[in-house]
């Protein structure tokens, strides 16, 4: 995995540190996924070797769902961070650089005002499932604390378009 | 608001979004959550778009898509493609074009481990260009050849493509998988006479290659070996019924992951790498995907799929020509949209139109797959050939864009030979129960 990029030395402003915790913060999520993505391989590899020999893996299909949803859920402010997502940029060059900047930031807006939505909406989710004690379908596992990861994920995504505003036409971190 | 109204100011706002340079899939998450809100209520929209979000991160048939996408990072960065080309090379180098054709032959083989065009087309870009560069072919040949062979990537299974039609059409994933075999290889063979005829022609294009002795050719193969074994394992698994596609998908992760330990290939900074580049391809796709879902959900209030079904399926046109109206709607927006963001914005609006023509779902997904492929190598949104030319920064986007024209032009002949012959994609599904 790329670390983050190391500052310069020196005096550490509020705003650097800020930036260095979203930073770390982005990579752990990021590290999170990548495991999750490897627990999906494992679990669903274990359970048809187990097959062959008449064995079964209980709960590998519940183990499997929470980790993809884990595996995208904190790969979102890493793809993100490093502008990974698929945008047509086509129109938006033949724009002039005020032009450029204008739209920018009101896309960069609108994209928080999502994500805001959505952080918000998973709260509100997560706590349904907890108040109703939803629990997967094989291994009974509490479920609710998914939507909250979702939650982090999708306000991250916020503090970083945030980041993006005011750096534009870069990324936050170098893929 | 009436639905009219709704879809007009949701399709406006959507392009004007689109055009902004807004992610695809937010953008489609962002009109769909407004329009929903504007025709239904916000509350119900709120609520709608956070469960889909969250449904569709935990859906088990999509997570099919990280798992392949995995490995197909695996064998890119493990030199699996270095031994398809080799092979390839050593059979065909001596022809008019040769090393051109062993690009589309290895295209084709790494499209049996890999899902996506583009990485197919940057994986054998990285081994291929410089051969053909060292052999003095004509570069416009060179890159052209390598962007649409890329292509070749998304029919052959497994492909990304084919999955999320199979979950948006609730169609089996194993049987859009083996209805891409045979239009797969017909075009890897239609490349490999544009190659040829474009060699025989103009000789400078493509000189060929030295020949090799009939023992160095069978000793070549053995560079073939793992991609036959994880192809085996992997689709032989599927379609014997042994196992699913998301049980596939991970066997064949799990297989790549011990073969490039064998091969001694793999370090942990190349297995970082790859997972890397995992998470963010299957997060971008996801997060279309997702976007996709809300959008739809839209839709179906503003009833513009049925509505648009209606009035194509009442055109005086016969049922060919309305599938040739689509396909070409795909060919054009494909010149400005992503390619798999198109499929999968337009998939729900035609789907009840082919279903109400009477013709074949699983058909119609791979003449999907099959414009997909014209759209990743159109101007000015060709993304194999941005690809393409992110690995041969003296080569032009220009160029490129022109050597893959004669591609496009195959892959029209092909499209038009589906119309025609639809058993060449309905014949191999037709066998499996």
């Amino acid at each position: 995995m790329s670390s983050p990029p190391v500052p310069p030395s020196g005096p550490q402003s509020p705003w650097r540190l800020y930036d260095q915790a979203l930073r770390a913060l982005v990579m752990a999520l990021a590290y999170v996924a990548c495991a999750s993505l490897m627990v999906m391989v494992l679990v669903t590899s274990a359970e048809v070797v187990l097959r062959l020999f008449r064995l079964s893996l209980t709960g590998a299909y519940d183990i499997v769902k929470i980790a993809a949803a884990i595996t995208i859920a904190a790969a979102l402010p890493y793809t993100t961070a490093i502008k990974g997502h698929v945008a047509i940029e086509y129109f938006f060059h033949k724009l002039g650089r005020r032009g450029r900047i204008v739209v920018d930031a009101l896309m960069r807006l609108a994209g928080m005002a999502l994500f805001s939505l959505l952080a918000w909406g998973c709260v509100d989710y997560g706590h349904s499932l907890r108040t109703r004690g939803e629990v997967s379908m094989t291994l009974q596992l509490p479920i609710f604390w998914v939507p909250y990861v979702l939650a982090v994920s999708c306000g991250l995504v916020v503090l970083i378009k945030a980041y993006h505003l005011a750096h534009p036409g870069k990324p936050m971190i170098k893929p | 608001m009436s639905p009219n109204e709704g879809a007009l100011f949701g399709f406006a706002l959507l392009l004007l979004l689109l055009a902004g340079s807004m992610p695809v899939g937010y953008v489609m998450a962002a009109v769909g959550l407004v329009g929903f809100a504007v025709m239904v209520s916000p509350a119900a929209a709120f609520s709608m778009a956070t469960i889909d979000l969250y449904t569709t991160f935990s859906d088990y048939n999509l997570t099919t898509i990280p798992l392949f996408v995995l490995m197909g990072q695996i064998a890119f960065h493990t030199g699996i493609s270095r031994g398809l080309f080799h092979a390839a090379y050593h059979w065909m180098g001596r022809l008019p074009g040769g090393l051109a054709m062993s690009t589309i032959g290895a295209c084709t083989a790494f499209g049996a481990i890999c899902g996506s065009g583009p990485a197919t087309s940057a994986t054998i870009a990285s081994v291929a260009l410089p051969e053909m560069r060292r052999y003095r072919y004509d570069m416009q040949l060179a890159t052209g050849c390598v962007a649409a062979g890329g292509g070749i990537g998304m029919l052959i299974p497994p492909s990304i493509v084919f999955i999320v039609y199979a979950i948006l059409t609730e169609q089996s994933i194993g049987k859009l998988f083996i209805a891409g075999v045979a239009p797969g290889l017909m075009i890897a063979l239609l490349f490999w006479a544009v190659i040829y005829f474009e060699c025989k022609r103009h000789p400078h294009l493509g000189p060929p290659g030295p020949v090799f002795s009939w023992r160095e050719r069978f000793a070549s193969l053995k560079g073939v070996w793992e991609t036959l074994t994880l192809f085996v394992l992997v689709m032989g698994g599927m379609f014997a019924g042994f196992f699913t596609a998301t049980e596939g998908a991970a066997v064949g992760a799990a297989g790549t992951l011990v073969i490039a330990l064998l091969k001694r290939e793999l370090t942990w900074r190349k297995f970082t790498q790859c997972l890397n580049e995992s998470i963010r391809t299957a997060c971008m796709v996801m997060v279309i995907v997702a976007g996709a879902i809300i959008f739809g959900k839209f839709l179906a209030v503003t009833q513009v799929p049925s509505t648009l079904a209606a009035w194509l399926s009442g055109l005086p046109l016969p049922g060919w020509g309305i599938i040739g109206l689509i396909m070409l709607f795909y060919l054009v927006g494909g010149c400005f949209l992503d390619a798999l963001a198109l499929d999968i914005l337009t998939i729900p609006i035609f789907y009840p139109l082919i279903l109400a023509l009477g013709y074949d779902i699983i058909w119609f997904g791979v003449m999907i797959v099959v414009v997909t492929m014209m759209g990743v190598i159109t101007p000015p949104v060709g993304v194999c050939v941005y690809v393409v030319a992110g690995m041969s920064r003296d080569v032009p986007i220009e160029k490129i864009f022109r050597g893959s024209m004669p591609f496009l032009g195959a892959l029209v002949l092909a499209a038009i030979l589906l119309i025609l012959f639809p058993q060449i994609a309905t014949f191999l599904p037709g066998l499996i129960k």
